[in-house]
């Protein structure tokens, strides 16, 4: 090696003299992306969205395929109602059932066999799993406006609200789109996102409510200063 | 749970993962040495940025395939001289009329390159021109043989070896004017 090479490899670390500027940094940390991390809370309401989706278009697949028969009970969607307790105020909660109870008709069977198996159309699947979706936010929705808050003032809930309300919108303007242009994987998609987004919003405000109420009540709260989310 | 022995591999888990932080991390650990590769082989600050951001881009996509996390800095300096390399075979034109000067480097009169100070050899390399540069920088900061920058850089191993030479022989030069200069 000779004597040039061995001495400025000897010193290679203090050649390193430039810096590179600020924006290289930003330019790679907007080419990489980034996972965001995921607490287990909310990767529990994800897992449990997932489950509820799945449920819902079972049920909505099934109902299609039996040529239409609705469901004679909510049973299927108890399990997501949960039981509220130590609340004398607190509403008894019956759950309505989802479709309208129909009497057997044996004529209308048998005819109902001869058919061949209908076709599923899509806009019947989107109406069903809709209706699923919609009993189960209605069933959230109750649920909270039924349980009494006495931990926080009701502005500490209203980014929820307005959540809850943008949330509205968007399905409001999606249905509107879907009316005029027909309907797709992607629209479909997208309903069915909005509908998980408002469950796992309703859940945590649920599981926000339980917290606010657990913590220590101040000794001179008197019983009057609990209140109902109006959502 | 898998233990974890030292810090570079748990961020080095991190940044696979995803973690911005652990990316950013290893970028200020690192980004200042490969800079100075990018400068030395580019002679360019805007170009060595380039060369750098692309450098650390595959090296965070291609984390996951890294066995040993204390290879890192190994295996990032790898893929900066290669984006380096890949950069120059596009930017260097070679003189031809230069490559067959001979020169032998211990027929050299003194160690002219003992009392400098390593910024103004570091100055001076980067003003050596395109090809000479990438020459001197991969054979001597680099310890890449003749072979190597033969294979890499699509020339000939007497290409490399007289362009090196040539590098020499123009770093000094350079360092004697500067010396003339500023005393």
């Amino acid at each position: 090696m000779d004597k040039l090479k061995q001495h400025l490899r000897a010193h290679r670390e203090q050649l390193d003299i430039d810096e590179p500027g600020e924006t290289t940094w930003l330019n790679i940390q907007a080419a990489t992306p980034v996972v965001k991390k995921l607490s287990p809370v909310a990767l529990l309401y994800r897992y449990a969205a997932v489950l509820l989706v799945v449920t819902g278009l079972t049920i909505g697949i099934r109902l299609l395929l039996q040529n239409k028969q609705p469901l004679k009970n909510a049973d299927a969607f108890a399990f997501v109602t949960p039981v509220l307790s130590n609340n004398k105020k607190q509403p008894h909660t019956s759950f309505p059932s989802i479709a309208p109870e129909t009497q057997y008709d044996p004529a209308k069977k048998s005819l109902a066999n001869n058919k061949k198996p209908a076709r599923i159309d899509p806009y019947e699947l989107l109406g069903s799993f809709s209706n699923n979706y919609a009993q189960l936010v209605k069933l959230q929705l109750k649920s909270i406006r039924a349980t009494p808050v006495w931990g926080e003032e009701p502005s500490y809930f209203s980014d929820f609200k307005f959540s809850l309300e943008q949330m509205d919108a968007d399905e409001a303007a999606l249905r509107k789109i879907i009316k005029r242009d027909g309907l797709d994987e992607h629209l479909l998609e997208q309903v069915i996102n909005i509908y998980q987004q408002k469950l796992d919003l309703l859940k945590t405000l649920k599981s926000e409510i339980g917290k606010v109420n657990g913590s220590p009540k101040p000794a001179n709260a008197d019983s009057l200063k609990s209140y109902f989310i109006n959502i | 749970m898998e233990p974890v022995p030292t810090i570079l591999t748990a961020v080095i888990k991190k940044a696979v993962a995803g973690d911005n932080e652990a990316r950013a991390w290893l970028y200020g650990q690192y980004s200042k040495a490969m800079f100075n590769i990018c400068t030395r082989m580019t002679g360019d600050q805007r170009c060595a940025e380039d060369v750098l951001q692309e450098a650390f881009i595959i090296a965070f996509k291609e984390l996951g395939k890294l066995k040993a996390a204390e290879n890192f800095g190994g295996w990032l300096r790898r893929i900066v001289i290669n984006e380096c390399i890949r950069y120059c075979k596009q930017a260097v034109q070679w003189k031809h009329e230069l490559l067959h000067e001979n020169h032998d480097p211990a027929g050299e009169t003194g160690d002219w390159w003992a009392s400098l100070d390593l910024e103004t050899v570091h100055k001076a390399i980067k003003q050596l021109p395109g090809g000479c540069r990438q020459v001197f920088v991969l054979y001597v900061l680099e310890d890449y043989t003749h072979r190597d920058i033969a294979r890499s850089m699509g020339i000939s191993e007497s290409t490399s070896k007289s362009q090196y030479q040539r590098a020499r022989q123009l770093l000094k030069q350079h360092i004697n004017t500067l010396m003339a200069i500023h005393g």
